[in-house]
């Protein structure tokens, strides 16, 4: 075991290499003048003195050698000299270092940028204390398949529950009218359990954050509390610790402010950072109603947290909250709820899942299986990647065949050589890997910007490589370096050194059938990806072009105006509605303006139950329908035809009778062939609630989502629902935000800031297809590439390979354009037979992506065919360089360069 | 050269080094391999050479240091001189020799002794 002394003094001599070469060679040379001057001081003559001193002192070379390996570690001065030579040759030849270099950064940076998208959405943990141990308690009920908690579930649990440390709630967000003290703003209000800051291991900021102490409910505390989110106290209070103890208003309501959480905290979520926390408890003052009615509150929209004692598993928490859970939500039923409504309650499910990575349900269902595909779409390419250079490395190393002889004959080891040719290879990829990370890096922050450029609240997202994809990311470089240049190493060591210093025509035909293989494996797996982004490009634009029943054009407008503090109280919807309506239609350039209380084009959220009047049934036998509340002039806004009866109008105000409009499929559901005007129904749980008449019948749209054939749709008036302000003006024409805004805020009741086109909300709704087929338009053009590169590669050696055969015959007088077309036909064919394998594989690859496809089978025809012509035109293009070198061979030179 | 022979070779040569630089002081490499030579009376002929690795080694250790300085014919030449620890490897590496000496000699000795 070499002492530590030595140890040290040999990786500091790591760095000093040439100083200490240049030192011993002065000591030998003086060590030899000094000998040869004593030698012939005995009477020597000088050259036999210089002899007899060289005598003494052995082989110079030998001494050095021995002085070398004492010094360093011959492991890494032998890496150290690959490396140079390695750099060596690649400066020698800028094209092939170019391609190569490109497509790997490339291949490697997208692979990067993938996985770290998906690793942060999907796999990471949360990044708070000992996320492994949280447990989300979720549910779901025939109506409401996506719910949460209610409060007096929560009581009721926290009180029975055994397997839980500690219990969270958290409830989040709404956009509210702030009052700052300095400015009148908006923002996204959550309110939380005292115990979770700390139980998340959360630190301040500024001041302090929320204790389990604040806001009892019995008795109410004095004034209500907030918490400060970080971006927004930058923004609003330019990060001044002052702002501790400062009194804002939410929604009129006082609160003071007791502190500020840290930057990037966004709770159980992955994205966004609240603008302000409050106590739970304080909830209820948001909307105006007293903190008392929390306990009898029946809405399910708190995410409930536990985290796990220690020695309890998931499974164990799953079944004694399985156990208890009936009687929960005995306790927690509220006393008015009756018939299908109370029976809808009693029929809610609990779920208990692990909290380790957050919940973000909404972005993961959209994005986790598109990104998925993506990634091994991603993986296609690297290995495409790998087989090309492994092709180029071919070539490369054939032609260096006659130096790898000589270094054999003087005695190299193969294993020295392999290594050599994978320092080359693993040199190359690395690089390569790491300007693809920095791409990815540039990529992420893109992509990141791009999902969430219509985000409201704070996004915090951060999809950029951590340690882990890091740490992977230079794995697979690695691996892909070794991968490709395995082959080339092997035939390497495999020749003896006769055979390697012959530039005979079988080894040149040996490296030429390794190439054609690898060539022909790069089109087939070049094909399969082809086939499968061919598809997924195909599905987006048939999605595109589904008749969606409304105008997704440039030509429909959506604004969202937002009541301000207070300005709902007292209002008389009947005549504001109206007035509104009114003084945007006066607007120029505005041809029709209607209401809605839901947003065309994307989402949609209310379903209700619609039966026939007298049906009893109506949990049973109820159709589950898309309900969307508007005021008249909505059908012509949209685009969406009256087919029978009448639009809604101001006459349908909120005492007068109650109506409803239903769509083709839905009257043809409930009433068959019998005429469905004049026809009443229930809709809803409660019995109590009135009975609609209908009134009119439109066209089957796809209001919100595109891709459903949900056509059941009722629609009722604005002004005979509870929640009318909550509206977005739908707009025909084209109108100036300023002019809008004015008309709307002279009312005094709204403002509005912001504006949107129907196309903008159906584009964004597609977002991941249109992710999904940029990449895979992305990768298939960087696959065609790829495989024109081998292609032209292979024929490129080829011909060099057959220059002598083709000068004799050119000589002979074969036709140049004979040669040309020789060689053409030879690069065709390798892409045929790697096409036909390609091709039976791409059949069974594009059944993966069955579930992303809209419009399209898998077995698209179009596809099929597309894909392998496409691959054999750029096959025969790339062959016409060769072609045409291989055609003005001048057979002089050929037959005398042997 | 077998590997155990070349060890003791080495580990001898270490302390002929040592013991000639401990007696007469700051040498170049050159002066080393020349007292080394004078002192075995001639009967060592090793090639010069693997001094240098040698002195590599003790230097690594820390039992010699060198500097330039001004060989005799006003050439620059490295200088080797014996440390501190050098000193005290000396003595601990002399004693050894001596006990492995004595204890070969025994069973060398006419067998009279062992009655």
């Amino acid at each position: 075991m070499m002492p530590l002394r030595r140890f040290a003094a040999r990786i500091a001599a790591l760095f000093r290499t040439g100083a200490s070469d240049a030192r011993l060679a002065e000591e030998i040379a003086e060590h030899l003048a000094l000998a040869t001057e004593d030698n012939i001081a005995r009477g020597m003559a000088p050259d036999e003195a210089r002899a007899a001193a060289r005598r003494s002192f052995g082989g110079v070379l030998r001494t050095t050698e021995t002085y070398r390996e004492a010094r360093g570690f011959a492991a890494l001065d032998g890496l150290r000299q690959d490396v140079r030579y390695a750099l060596r040759g690649y400066r020698k030849t800028p094209a092939f270092t170019l391609v190569a270099l490109v497509t790997l950064t490339l291949a490697i940076g997208a692979n990067t940028a993938i996985f770290s998208l998906l690793h942060a959405l999907v796999l990471r943990d949360l990044n708070v204390r000992d996320p492994r141990s949280l447990v989300q308690l979720t549910t779901s009920t025939p109506t409401s398949p996506d719910s949460l908690i209610s409060y007096p579930m929560l009581q009721r649990l926290a009180r029975d529950q055994q397997v839980f440390s500690s219990l969270m709630a958290w409830w989040g967000f709404a956009g509210l009218n702030v009052d700052t003290g300095g400015e009148q703003t908006t923002g996204m209000v959550a309110a939380a359990t005292g115990n979770l800051y700390d139980e998340l291991g959360i630190r301040p900021a500024a001041g302090r954050l929320l204790e389990p102490s604040d806001m009892t409910l019995d008795p109410p505390a004095a004034q209500p509390i907030a918490v400060l989110g970080h971006t927004f106290w930058q923004r609003h209070f330019h990060g001044d610790p002052g702002a501790v103890g400062r009194t804002i208003r939410i929604e009129t309501v006082p609160f003071t402010v007791v502190g500020v959480a840290p930057p990037g905290f966004t709770a159980f979520g992955l994205t966004a950072e609240p603008d302000l926390t409050v106590p739970l408890a304080a909830r209820p003052l948001l909307n105006g109603r007293s903190i008392a009615s929390l306990t009898t509150s029946a809405t399910l929209s708190y995410l409930v947290v536990g985290r796990l004692k220690p020695g309890i598993t998931l499974d164990n928490a799953r079944a004694q909250l399985m156990t208890i859970w009936p009687a929960v939500r005995e306790a927690a039923l509220p006393p008015d709820y009756a018939g299908a409504r109370r029976d809808d309650f009693l029929a809610t499910r609990l779920s208990v899942t692990s909290a380790a990575t957050g919940n973000e349900t909404s972005l993961r269902t959209r994005f986790t299986r598109p990104l998925v595909v993506v990634l091994a779409i991603a993986g296609l390419i690297l290995t495409i990647a790998c087989v090309n250079l492994a092709s180029l490395m071919l070539s490369r190393a054939a032609a260096r065949s006659h130096e790898i002889g000589v270094r054999l004959a003087l005695g190299a080891s193969r294993w020295r050589l392999a290594r050599q040719m994978l320092t080359e290879g693993v040199l190359l990829s690395l690089a390569g890997g790491a300007a693809g990370m920095l791409g990815a890096v540039w990529a992420c922050r893109a992509l990141t910007a791009f999902i969430f450029e219509e985000y409201l609240a704070t996004v915090t997202f951060d999809a950029s490589p951590d340690l882990r994809v890091i740490a992977v990311t230079i794995a697979t470089a690695t691996l892909a370096g070794i991968v490709f240049s395995v082959v080339p190493a092997w035939r390497a060591t495999r020749r003896s050194a006769a055979e390697a210093l012959q530039q005979s025509a079988r080894t040149g035909t040996a490296a030429g059938r390794a190439g054609r293989i690898l060539v022909a494996t790069q089109v087939a797996l070049s094909l399969v990806l082809l086939a499968t982004a061919g598809v997924l490009v195909r599905s987006l634009s048939t999605v595109r072009s589904v008749a969606s029943g409304i105008e997704r054009s440039d030509d429909v407008l959506i604004a969202y105006p937002w009541g301000r503090a207070g300005g709902f109280d007292g209002v008389d919807n009947d005549t504001y509605y109206p007035e509104l309506l009114r003084r945007v239609a006066a607007l120029q350039g505005v041809r029709t303006v209607s209401a809605s209380l839901l947003k065309p084009g994307t989402g949609g959220a209310f379903r209700e139950l619609v039966a026939p009047i007298g049906e009893p049934a109506i949990l049973e036998r109820g159709v589950s329908s898309q309900k969307t509340p508007v005021a008249p002039g909505f059908f012509a806004a949209v685009g969406i035809p009256i087919v029978k009866g009448r639009d809604f109008s101001w006459s349908d105000r909120s005492s007068a009778q109650r109506v409803a409009i239903l769509s083709e499929s839905l009257a043809r559901r409930l009433f068959g062939g019998r005429e469905a005007i004049g026809q009443r129904l229930r809709m809803g749980l409660q019995p109590q609630d009135p009975a609609l008449e209908v009134i009119g019948i439109v066209s089957d749209a796809r209001l919100y989502n595109v891709k459903s054939a949900n056509l059941l749709a009722i629609y009722t008036p604005a002004l005979q629902d509870p929640q009318a302000n909550y509206k977005c003006l739908v707009i025909r024409g084209a109108v100036p935000l300023r002019d809008l805004k004015r008309a709307v805020e002279s009312l005094g009741r709204e403002n509005l800031d912001r504006m949107v086109t129907l196309r903008y909300i159906s584009e964004r709704a597609l977002l991941q297809d249109r992710l999904t087929a940029m990449f895979s338009t992305f990768f298939g053009a960087l696959a065609l590439l790829l495989a024109a590169i081998g292609v032209y590669g292979l024929m490129s050696y080829t011909v060099e390979q057959r220059r002598r055969e083709i000068g004799i015959r050119v000589a002979l007088g074969a036709d140049a354009r004979r040669v040309m077309r020789e060689v053409v036909s030879d690069g065709v064919s390798v892409t045929l037979a790697g096409a036909a394998i390609g091709f039976a594989a791409a059949l069974g690859s594009v059944q993966l992506v069955q579930a992303l496809l809209f419009g399209v089978t898998p077995h698209d025809p179009v596809t099929l065919a597309a894909a392998p012509l496409a691959l054999l035109l750029i096959a025969a293009l790339a062959c016409a360089v060769p072609a045409l070198r291989a055609a003005r061979v001048d057979p002089m030179t050929a037959l005398r360069a042997e | 050269m077998p590997a155990d022979r070349a060890d003791v070779f080495h580990g001898t040569l270490a302390l002929m080094i040592l013991k000639t630089l401990d007696g007469l002081g700051p040498l170049h490499g050159y002066g080393i391999a020349r007292r080394i030579e004078q002192i075995s009376g001639n009967q060592l002929e090793l090639n010069q050479g693997t001094l240098y690795p040698a002195l590599l080694k003790l230097e690594q250790m820390g039992w010699i240091g060198s500097k330039w300085g001004a060989s005799e014919n006003n050439r620059r030449a490295r200088y080797y001189s014996i440390t501190r620890a050098g000193r005290k490897q000396l003595a601990a590496e002399t004693e050894n020799w001596a006990r492995a000496t004595d204890i070969v000699e025994r069973f060398l000795r006419p067998s009279e002794d062992l009655a």
